[in-house]
């Protein structure tokens, strides 16, 4: 039985531990298998990962700083590395697919869609913002922007998440499997050895896996959760003492010291791992990073290393800290007390690394925060924080019963040192009037550039209304000497507005707004003066500050309109239409041209209005030519402005060769005073458009310099008798009478033709016609019209239309 | 003889600096690469550049893309293109915005390169740059516009 039963038994035994080691075998394929995909996924996929997560910070860091920079030549450099960076982050994405790890596909996936959404969106704002529109940039990145890469940010973190979890999964299905394996292994003795050993290298294989994989997914939480405090924004120095403590926690025996210069503030963190002694050191010479002065700064590094010295230490690792721009912002030093330089060498890298992004960071909010308060030129607040100075300095007014006072500085004649001088002196000037207005000012009082050439001060701790005009005084003092500026000296004046609280107002927008219209008091008196705010002139420069508004964009809004007043011969025939400006105002109404023609002279808008009004006029006449009416001649107005215009000849023939109408149905008309103003010139110019065939006629004659010697040398068709003359033509003895007839008289031995203005009576009229005056006008005749009712005033041409398209439009004197 | 040799030598010369000098003085109009605008006429080409078409056909807004005013871009863009000066042009352009209409955004760019490099991000942009410069790697991803019909480097090609 025995010899029966033993070899049986061993046959037995060893098919069971055939079996067994086949068993077992399998088992452990399993498991090397296993473990193999969960170092291949998990390492080789974390690490991945953790290079996605840099480099998404790394894209939208050099993306943050192309919105902060205004020059497109700076800009560039910064998208191109945003894009680089990007492209960085899809090439991460293509390597987590070659890890063919069907668990995180969906997560890798997701990623990348949210990454190439995000991309789409940054692309969106570097268009807008390398156009120069900085403001819808930002609205841009703030709605669609960070909230897009946000999402992308999340998808990430779920995709680590995923990565964490499979490798989870996975070391407890190695687990589960060795498991099984052992107790095959230790029901069938006679595989053992074998399987033991082929068991205890496999074991040990996958506890040298575990345990770098552990070291170093513990790295990569603490990295991590770094970065995302930096994109939250946490307190510079909590950032940084994290950063330190890695040092300890990676390798037990060193420790790290990071100094950061941040604004104005020098940041400095150790890691609590090094001797209390030492640490002391530290902190009393910390190194001067904000000096930049890289001589000192070495000089400093070897003391620090000899002092580490003698404490046992050695200095490991010194790195400087540099933006992307090169400039130094910090400085990171590893002390360790052991020779593994190889890895103090890869934890300093990533220590710099993410310190280096950290300052960075902090330094970019806080000039984005500066900047969205402050002028980028003169470095002043701008109006945003003027007006919350403002509130709190009457918050502090009110509790405490003071007052205080908004002062409004608008620079005279800047606009003209701008022009001829240029910009850069132009800012220049500004830059010195504002570091001017500063120092003459008390520390507490709060100095800012509100637009242009615009600034405004609050001045504190005033009692008297006459403290406010001291302030006033000392600051027109303060810019009154002459400015050397580009190589010109520049003197400027400045006009000044006062308002008080709470006498001129109790809210800062009223207080500004009073304080700016006693400023534009002070300039219509001449400028270089100072004034203090008036409530009783509040209403008229209210006024007048509307109309200037609202003419400022009547011309594009299309508010203006022509009317035509017919102007009859002594037979009753239509002799010439005047055209009329009207203007039409949706807040003001319809406004007199009386009251905007010389406000838009002092604008200098007179100008393209006049273009638009004799542009209208020539089309309009040009468009009942060709409609089959006789036309007759059309006259338009042209200011004193207009007429020294260096370009108003050409302006006026451009704009009859443009709408082919015949020069010499256009008529100009000019005051005398304008004439007068500037004599030579104006003849120049009329002298040129009277050789293309073009009229004119003197408007409002009498009431100007009325010098009849003038009328003979200058090169005028007609004089236009004002209506204050006509008005008095109350019968045929009167002296108004002998005062007209004067004129006509005058004017036809000059061989000029006389138009009267402002008939009003039948009387009039027939006074005027024994005088033989050739034209009148009036509403006696005709009242001012739109132009369908002229048409109806119009007489078909004897001439075909057609013919007149082919007209020589530009003739010569008639 | 010698006459004859020294003849042939100075033709040949010529002959092969002739190209390069004419590459090297002519100028590209270069727009973004999705821009359906491939050809223009040389008048289309002053309305850009003198700020009047503010708009391309697909109603996308124009950035002119305008260079130093010493660049030979400059220069070539002012005497052949807009037969103007630099005040007077830059007067033009704020005179634009001066009567209340919408400028047409002007970005001024310090190389061809960065120039290519703005009309690349930008849809809207366009530049002008020397042709010589299209070989640079900035201008490899933007798109040469047609003047008249005729791309630089061809017969009767205007902007040089």
């Amino acid at each position: 039985m025995n010899r029966f039963f033993k070899p049986a038994f061993i046959t037995v035994l060893a098919l069971a531990g055939i079996y067994g080691s086949a068993l077992g075998a399998r088992a452990l394929k399993q498991a090397a298998t296993r473990s193999r995909d969960l170092y291949r996924i998990d390492t080789v996929g974390s690490q991945i990962e953790s290079g996605l997560e840099y480099e998404t910070q790394e894209s939208r860091r050099a993306f943050l700083y192309a919105l902060a920079v205004s020059d497109p030549n700076e800009q560039l450099p910064y998208i191109d590395q945003a894009r680089a960076a990007s492209k960085r982050v899809q090439k991460g994405v293509e390597e987590l697919f070659l890890l063919q790890a069907v668990e995180i596909d969906a997560e890798v996936n997701q990623f990348k869609r949210s990454w190439e959404a995000y991309s789409r969106v940054r692309d969106q704002i570097v268009a807008t913002v390398l156009e120069g529109d900085t403001h819808a940039a930002l609205d841009l990145e703030i709605q669609r922007g960070q909230p897009a890469f946000e999402v992308a940010l999340g998808n990430l973190h779920a995709l680590k998440a995923g990565l964490e979890r499979h490798a989870s999964r996975a070391s407890f299905q190695v687990d589960a499997i060795l498991k099984r394996s052992a107790a095959g292994l230790a029901a069938f003795a006679i595989c053992t050895l074998l399987i033991m050993a082929l068991l205890a290298k496999a074991n040990r294989e996958r506890r040298q896996a575990l345990g770098s994989l552990a070291a170093e997914r513990e790295m990569e939480k603490q990295r991590a959760s770094i970065l995302e405090m930096v994109s939250t924004h946490a307190p510079l120095s909590r950032i940084l003492r994290t950063i330190v403590d890695l040092a300890p926690k990676r390798v037990a025996s060193t420790g790290a010291a990071i100094w950061a210069a941040a604004g104005e503030d020098l940041h400095f963190q150790v890691a609590a791992s090094l001797p209390q002694e030492f640490l002391d050191e530290l902190q009393q010479h910390p190194l001067p990073i904000a000096s930049e002065d890289s001589a000192r700064l070495a000089e400093l590094e070897l003391d620090r290393k000899a002092s580490a010295g003698r404490f046992g230490l050695r200095a490991a690792q010194s790195k400087a800290l540099h933006d992307a721009g090169g400039r130094l912002i910090g400085m990171l030093q590893v002390f360790a007390l052991g020779q593994d330089r190889e890895v103090e060498q890869a934890l300093s890298d990533q220590m710099a690394q993410l310190a280096s992004v950290a300052i960075e960071n902090t330094l970019l909010y806080e000039r984005l925060a500066f900047q969205a308060q402050h002028d980028t030129l003169t470095g002043l607040p701008n109006r945003l924080l003027f007006q919350d100075r403002v509130q709190q300095a009457l918050q502090f007014a009110r509790r405490h019963h003071k007052k205080a006072a908004i002062v409004w500085i608008d620079l005279d004649r800047y606009k003209q040192i701008n022009d001829t001088l240029g910009h850069r002196v132009g800012d220049e000037l500004l830059s010195e009037v504002a570091r001017r207005l500063k120092s003459s000012l008390r520390e507490s009082d709060t100095v800012a550039r509100v637009g242009g050439d615009e600034f405004t001060v609050l001045a504190h701790d005033i009692i008297i209304p006459a403290d406010a005009e001291t302030v006033a005084v000392k600051i027109k003092a303060a810019l009154s000497g002459p400015m050397l500026l580009g190589g010109h000296a520049v003197t400027v004046t400045a006009s000044v507005g006062v308002s008080i609280f709470p006498e001129h107002g109790e809210d800062p927008i009223v207080l500004l707004r009073n304080a700016d219209l006693a400023m534009y008091n002070a300039k219509r008196e001449g400028g270089n003066r100072h004034r203090l705010f008036q409530p009783a002139l509040g209403d008229s420069m209210q006024r007048r500050l509307q109309l200037e508004e609202q003419l400022g964009t009547a011309l594009a809004r299309q508010e203006f309109s022509l009317e035509y007043q017919p102007l009859l011969n002594r037979n009753g025939h239509l002799d010439a239409l005047e055209a009329l400006l009207r203007w039409n105002n949706p807040v003001l109404g319809r406004v007199s041209p009386a009251d905007f023609i010389p406000i838009s002279e002092e604008m200098g808008l007179i100008i393209s209005i006049g273009e638009w009004v004799t542009e209208t006029a020539c089309r309009q006449g040009a468009g009942w030519l060709r409609a089959g009416y006789e036309v007759p001649r059309i006259a338009v107005n042209v200011s004193a402005v207009q007429l020294i215009e260096k370009g108003f000849g050409s302006m006026v023939e451009r704009v009859l060769k443009q709408n082919r109408f015949p020069a010499a149905k256009l008529e100009l008309e000019i005051t005398e005073t304008a004439l007068m103003n500037n004599l030579d010139r104006a003849s120049e110019q009329i002298e040129a458009l009277r050789n293309l065939g073009v009229r004119f006629s003197i408007d409002d004659f009498g009431t100007g310099y009325s010098s009849l010697n003038h009328l003979r040398t200058v090169p005028v068709d007609c004089v236009k008798i004002d209506r204050s003359f006509i008005k008095d033509l109350v019968g045929p003895g009167s002296g108004g009478t002998t005062l007209v007839r004067g004129i006509i008289g005058l004017a036809h031995n000059l061989e000029l033709q006389v138009v009267a203005e402002g008939v009003e009576t039948q009387e009039q009229l027939t006074l005027l016609e024994s005088m033989g005056c050739d034209i009148n006008q009036g509403f006696f005749l005709h009242r001012p019209m739109p132009c369908d009712a002229v048409e109806k005033l119009l007489k078909p041409a004897a001439q075909a239309p057609e013919n007149l398209h082919d007209e020589v439009v530009l003739t010569g004197p008639v | 003889m010698g006459r004859l040799a020294i003849t042939l030598l100075l033709s040949v010369t010529a002959l092969a600096i002739g190209p390069l000098a004419g590459a090297a003085s002519s100028f590209a109009v270069v727009v973004h690469r999705s821009n359906p605008t491939s050809s223009i006429r040389f008048s289309d080409l002053r309305a850009f550049f003198s700020g009047e078409t503010k708009h391309w056909p697909d109603g996308m807004k124009v950035v002119l893309v305008e260079r130093d005013l010493e660049s030979d871009v400059f220069r070539f863009l002012m005497q052949h293109v807009l037969n103007s000066t630099a005040v007077e042009y830059q007067r033009r352009l704020a005179n634009i915005e001066f009567r209340g209409e919408t400028p047409v955004m002007v970005r001024i760019l310090n190389s061809d390169a960065a120039a290519c490099k703005f009309v690349f991000n930008v849809p809207g942009a366009i530049a002008l740059v020397s042709a010589g410069s299209l070989e640079l790697p900035e201008c490899g991803a933007v798109q040469v516009v047609r003047i008249e019909g005729k791309l630089p480097g061809d017969d009767k090609y205007r902007l040089r």
